[in-house]
């Protein structure tokens, strides 16, 4: 029976969206403020050597490294992201200088005169070139940004006594967000405060990330959120590279500036996708049973830190997937090499471990001569499990009603049996989990969640927290909430767009964790505003995050102990055809099932599924992100390709209900989730289709022909 | 100092181009993309620009002389909605871009522009489609075949301007009557770029072949048809086809010099294209 909070309402800004009357940063401030223009490393590594900057007009600024009052850098998970290149270059497109002034044709005139001489050094682009330590070391002793290392059970003794060891590598390329509003921000200075208003995901990360730079106190910074035209985790730590070198230039111009990156310079220079290169190592039994996984997990963390640690741990904690194998171990590194930052993306690291897994999972059915659905069913996780990092799988796992629905939905068997002998089609199943909510003891310890609801005296309630409206539906689904638990109409409820000065920090709007954990507080404190409801007077209730108390404590030091209070799992079917004479891929099939707990509003989570598995298949194998040179080479929307409705009209999806105790009316997340599982059932599909394993995405025609047409 | 002419008329435009260096813009769905500038800032145009799109005397879809004329300033999407203009050019044109640009941009830019990935140019040159050029001096008439000389270079004089595209009747009636096979290669289904492109068309009479052309777009640097090849298939009975293009295949080969690039690889253009020549043989040996 579905729960009556999943009846969808209508979205709140629905209307302004839909109709093109909501004004983003670019259509703001349009009284001629300053504009900024940044200036670009043109090489990936190097020194500067020189500079020679051309003379100023008056009312023009180039802003530098030497005037950052405080430290030149940001304050991400570590500093090492300066504000602005002073000696070291590490990538093409790392900002020098923030060039300043009103009109924009002579900021483009200073710009092109700019002159800096490098002494340049060899990048290191690939992950060999990093573990090589090409040049010299970049970052530590070994140019590993991050290296987690996790054991449960034994790995050797399984090894020494397997009956057969299978491996096989797996590939995964950059990707582009390509959120609708590129990145955006607009800065002046009102007495003694800072001001920033941005298009973000975060901005008390913003505010943080400043503090250092600006030498300045936190509360002397202040961040207005502004309508965001989609983030994607794009927005989650980049405003913070851009926020630098703009504040730096308020403080020291006192005149506010608007910068906002064309989309050309956004998609050159923003971060990407982490690529990743899982080798994944199987002991098996004499029965093809699987003993132990010994996996090699790296990703490509770019030139800086930014947030690849966290991007990492989730991938090391998430490439078990949702299978129990008794003994595994995982030696999980991020790298430096000199190509723009890697950073957050929707899934986080879990689309490139759960791609890599779920095609092992594959190859070792293929290997054994076993149908690949038959061969994962005894290792399917069940409540009470144990997970990779000692912890315990609570709640009920549904995989086993869910698979039935898939199979019903798609007639994944029959065609399975068909495609054997049908060439050119083929079909492909994929099983996978998300944790909800940040990384092990992240919310407890890191994050302290609080948020704020206020009611006046006319009985309109109000939602205080930093948690943003990116396009995913928050602004209604924060409302639903409070208003069911309130048992008031929903237009008596509103969302209070974030500003770092009015709301408390209630964190990122990142991991899934926004309806699962802090939706779990407006529903706490709905409750207890309803049992104190004075009608006709102004009220206030702050909410902070408690523990939920039935998780395996988390140790950072063991990496053992429950990685998320709780997971959203999901099974995807794709069917595709290749073109025998292209080997274009025509996708004929999608189908999705889902337990994310409780659905809050079916539409906006519809929107969420079909958005996130269409975005993955563009991930699949359209969005070709190749780099050569220190650049990207598909460097504009023409070449750079994400799905049109023309790719991909139709997305069956079914929602299986599991209320979560710790989430907002049992909500679990779901914004992530639902990307994982597309590019391993499209990798499945294409493998069955030409009879090769597919072992790398985007899978591209040119990949697809190389393979299968050898030696012509 | 960049200018931006709008003349009155077309007399006064062939003036303009007569005495100055200027860009013609119809549309501009290429050259405002090329010449893009900082948001809010007017594009960063090489030289003077001037707009002819909007005069009259470009809007025209005739027939004269065994023509069918298409005006210069004719968009995309008022031929799609012309039921006289040929199958082959019609399936090209309906894969350019989206709605929204085919609604701008126009037939003489898509040629003038001159792409090697100029989704008309195939069709066109499989119709023997021919331009009017035309100058405050007169007018010449030129194909389409001659008149793209390489990646973004054409015969167009500085003075001259893109009257019209002219293509033979005698081909649109005789179009529906053959086999034609067009062919876009993109990355996704809409509104993409091509990897390559193919036109191929063969008419038939009692067996034989009496007509066969085949259009290769991106493979090369200019679009690839080889007439002379064309007429060693010509003639041939159905049955005769398979073991000949064993022999006209080479040519091809040679012919077919893609580039690697961002879009797609030198290999893949190459074998795709003499792959999808292959199936269209096959399928004109059948029957």
């Amino acid at each position: 029976m579905p729960h009556s909070i999943s009846t969808s309402v209508r979205r709140k800004d629905a209307v302004a969206k839909a109709a093109g009357t909501m004004e983003y940063l670019a259509d703001q401030f349009p009284v001629s403020p300053l504009h900024g223009k940044c200036y670009y490393s043109s090489i990936s590594r190097g020194t500067i050597e020189s500079v020679s900057l051309p003379e100023l007009p008056e009312g023009y600024y180039i802003v530098g490294a030497d005037d950052i009052q405080g430290v030149n850098r940001l304050h991400m998970i570590i500093e090492d992201w300066p504000v602005f290149a002073d000696k070291e270059v590490r990538y093409l497109g790392q900002i020098i200088f923030l060039v300043v002034g009103p009109e924009k044709d002579v900021i483009l005139d200073l710009h092109k005169q700019i002159q800096i001489t490098y002494r340049e050094l060899t990048p290191c682009i690939t992950l060999e070139e990093s573990t090589a330590l090409l040049e010299g070391v970049q970052h530590g002793e070994d140019n590993v940004f991050t290296r987690y290392d996790i054991h449960h059970g034994q790995v050797e003794y399984p090894f020494e006594k397997a009956h057969r060891i299978l491996e096989k590598e797996y590939y995964t390329g950059h990707q582009e967000h390509v959120y609708m509003e590129p990145q955006s921000l607009f800065a002046h200075w009102e007495e003694d405060t800072f001001i920033l208003h941005a298009s973000a995901q975060c901005p008390f990360y913003i505010r943080k990330s400043l503090v250092n730079a600006l030498g300045m106190d936190k509360e002397k910074i202040r961040i207005i959120q502004t309508p965001t035209g989609g983030a994607f985790g794009g927005k989650e730590h980049f405003p913070d590279v851009l926020a630098g070198p703009l504040a730096v230039a308020v403080c020291k111009i006192k005149k506010p500036i608007k910068l906002v990156l064309d989309r050309k310079e956004d998609m050159a220079y923003s971060i990407k996708r982490h690529p990743s290169a899982i080798h994944i190592r199987t002991a098996l039994d004499k029965d093809g049973r699987i003993l132990a996984h010994d996996i090699d997990l790296r990703l490509d963390g770019g030139a800086f830190a930014s947030c690849s640690a966290v991007v990492l741990a989730r991938a090391v904690f998430t490439v078990g997937n949702v299978y129990n194998i008794n003994n595994i171990r995982i030696c999980g590194r991020v790298f430096c090499t000199n190509k723009p930052p890697s950073d957050a993306f929707r899934g986080f690291g879990a689309p490139q471990a759960i791609f890599a897994m779920e095609s092992h999972m594959n190859f070792l059915a293929y290997a054994l001569g076993i149908d690949p659905l038959a061969f994962r069913q005894p290792y399917l996780m069940k409540q009470g499990d144990p997970t990779s990092t000692d912890g315990k799988i609570h709640e009920e796992v549904m995989l086993p009603e869910m698979t039935r629905r898939i199979l019903e939905m798609s007639g994944y068997e029959k065609k399975y049996q068909d495609y054997k002998t049908r060439p050119n089609w083929g079909i492909g199943l994929s099983y996978f989990f998300h944790g909800s909510g940040f990384t092990g003891n992240g919310e407890r310890d890191l994050i302290k969640a609080r948020i704020y609801l206020k009611k006046n005296r006319k009985d309109q309630v109000f939602i205080y927290g930093s948690n943003v409206e990116m396009g995913q539906g928050i602004s209604t689904t924060f409302c639903k909430v409070a208003s069911k638990a309130l048992d008031i109409p929903i237009d008596q409820v509103h969302f209070v767009e974030p500003d770092t000065e009015i709301v408390p920090d209630s964190g990122p709007t990142v991991a899934s964790r926004s309806i699962s954990v802090v939706g779990f507080l407006v529903q706490k404190a709905a409750k207890r505003l309803k049992a104190e409801w004075k009608s006709g007077e102004d009220q206030s209730i702050i909410q902070d995050y408690e523990a939920p108390t039935h998780m395996v404590p988390w140790d950072q030091e063991t990496l053992t102990g429950d990685a998320y209070p709780a997971y959203s799992w999901g099974v995807n079917v794709i069917e595709v055809e290749v073109d025998p004479l292209s080997y274009e891929v025509n996708t004929k099939g999608i189908w999705g099932v889902y337990e994310m707990g409780v659905p809050i509003d079916r539409q906006i989570v519809e929107g969420q599924i079909i958005g996130g598995m269409i975005q993955a298949l563009g991930y699949s194998y359209l969005e070709k992100l190749e780099f050569s040179q220190g650049r990207f080479r598909q460097a504009t929307m023409s070449d750079y390709m994400i799905p049109t409705s023309m790719d991909f009209p139709t997305t069956q999806c079914d929602i299986v209900d599991n209320p979560f105790e710790y989430g907002a009316f049992g909500a679990k997340g779901a914004g992530e989730m639902v990307f994982d599982g597309a590019a391993p059932a499209f990798g499945a599909a294409v493998s069955q289709a030409v009879d090769t394993i597919i072992d790398e995405v985007p899978v591209l025609p040119e990949t697809l022909m190389e393979l299968t047409d050898e030696g012509r | 100092m960049v200018k931006f002419f709008y003349p009155e008329s077309l007399s006064e435009a062939l003036d303009i181009k007569n005495s100055k260096k200027v860009l013609p813009l119809a549309g501009g769905t290429d050259l405002m993309v090329r010449y893009e500038n900082w948001s809010s800032l007017p594009a960063d145009f090489p030289s003077s620009v001037m707009t002819i799109g909007h005069l009259k005397e470009l809007q025209f879809v005739t027939e004269e002389k065994g023509y069918l004329c298409i005006g210069g300033g004719v968009t995309l999407n008022q031929l799609l909605n012309d039921s006289r203009i040929p199958r082959s050019l019609a399936l090209s044109l309906d894969e350019i871009a989206a709605p929204a640009l085919r609604n701008l941009a126009t037939l003489a830019g898509n040629i003038q522009n001159a792409s090697p990935a100029a989704d008309s140019l195939p069709p066109l040159i499989v119709a023997n489609a021919s331009l009017r050029l035309i100058s405050k001096n007169g007018s010449r008439k030129m194909t389409v075949r001659d008149f793209v000389t390489g990646p973004g270079k054409t015969s167009l004089n500085e003075n001259e301007l893109i009257e019209s595209v002219r293509i033979p009747l005698d081909f649109i009636r005789s179009e529906e009557k053959g086999h034609l096979i067009y062919r876009k290669v993109g990355t996704r289904k809409a509104n993409a770029l091509s990897k390559l492109s193919a036109c191929f068309w063969v008419l038939k009479d009692r067996g034989v072949i009496k007509d066969i052309r085949m259009s290769l777009g991106a493979v090369a640097a200019v679009v690839v048809r080889l007439e002379e090849s064309e007429e060693k298939l010509t003639g041939l009975k159905s049955g005769e086809l398979l073991s000949a293009w064993k022999d006209v295949r080479g040519d091809y080969e040679k012919a077919v010099r893609p580039i690697d690039d961002q879009r797609s690889t030198a290999v893949y253009r190459k074998r795709t294209a003499l792959k999808l020549m292959d199936a269209f043989i096959q399928e004109a040996s059948e029957d």
